[in-house]
């Protein structure tokens, strides 16, 4: 993955934040990276493009996405912008504690790009994260332009 | 531990130029790799069976190790994602070369990732490594495939 590629986080829990923050940069992760603390926020950024340091159609993305979280959830962010023709192309990774095979399903039906389940134990979380982040460098992710 | 699952790995590469399947199998063996190096043959067979084909596998995760990513690549992505047996299968593309309209095309039609592959071997190794750690995790939760494939012109890779 371009190191210019964004990295966005929606994810409402403020540790769990951090977490997969500093181990995405201990895995060599030296993108930009950007927190929206709910649905909403995310959907605000990607969908105005008046909003203050928006998405410009130059840069690539990257979003990893909670579900559980206030305002709008996780769910109704991914169905957003798979249905949108020029942000449909942004991968999407459901990052959530959730794995209620009927939630990983629906997820997938609606075009998710990958669901990883955080796992309880905290080492086993750091480790998910840094074999995820290690799994970005192998990636091609396009820019917005073109559509 | 995870159950054992199947990835299919689809390639127009020569024999013996493809991922290894052990590359893909995890760390614990999680996943059983099978190979097939005539995509085109598999898909037709397929759709002649419709939903009478009988049950022997079921792929959880769909590979395509392509040489460089062109038409039929596309022709093959388009088939499975039109194909309501399959079309929830997560679909990874592998190539060496990158071309920005055709990662774009990639994502459109609905592939998961399309990963750059290295022609270097000490490159190659690490990517192998990582490609291999990230698929073993136990928290990547794949979609429910109720369907069956049959063996047609495909076989275990080793």
């Amino acid at each position: 993955m371009r190191k210019e590629t964004i990295i966005l986080i929606a994810e409402d829990d403020e540790g769990h934040y951090s977490l997969i923050r500093k181990n995405l940069q201990r895995a060599g992760v030296e993108n930009p990276i950007l927190r929206f603390p709910d649905g909403q926020a995310v959907l605000d950024f990607l969908f105005c493009p008046d909003h203050q340091n928006g998405p410009t159609q130059s840069d690539s993305y990257l979003l990893l996405l909670d579900i559980r979280m206030p305002k709008v959830d996780g769910i109704e962010v991914l169905q957003a912008i798979k249905k949108d023709s020029r942000l449909k192309v942004i991968p999407i990774i459901m990052v959530t504690t959730t794995d209620d095979p009927m939630e990983v399903d629906r997820c997938h039906q609606l075009g998710c790009n990958l669901y990883l389940a955080k796992p309880i134990d905290y080492d086993a979380f750091v480790d998910s994260i840094r074999k995820t982040g290690k799994f970005f460098s192998l990636l091609e992710v396009p820019s917005l332009e073109g559509v | 531990m995870k159950p054992i699952s199947m990835i299919l790995l689809l390639t127009n590469r020569p024999s013996g130029q493809t991922i290894p399947a052990g590359a893909l199998s995890g760390n614990s063996g999680s996943y059983q790799v099978i190979h097939c190096d005539d995509p085109q043959s598999l898909l037709d067979g397929l759709k002649e069976k419709g939903d009478s084909v009988p049950l022997e596998l079921r792929p959880c995760l769909i590979l395509l190790d392509w040489i460089r990513p062109d038409e039929e690549c596309i022709r093959i992505i388009r088939r499975l994602k039109d194909d309501s047996r399959v079309k929830k299968v997560p679909v990874l593309v592998v190539a060496e070369q990158s071309d920005p309209q055709m990662v774009r095309q990639c994502y459109s039609l609905n592939t998961s990732f399309y990963l750059l592959k290295p022609a270097d071997p000490s490159a190659l190794k690490v990517f192998l490594d990582h490609l291999g750690q990230f698929l073993s995790l136990d928290g990547i939760k794949l979609p429910q495939i109720r369907h069956r494939w049959s063996s047609f012109p495909i076989a275990a890779a080793h």
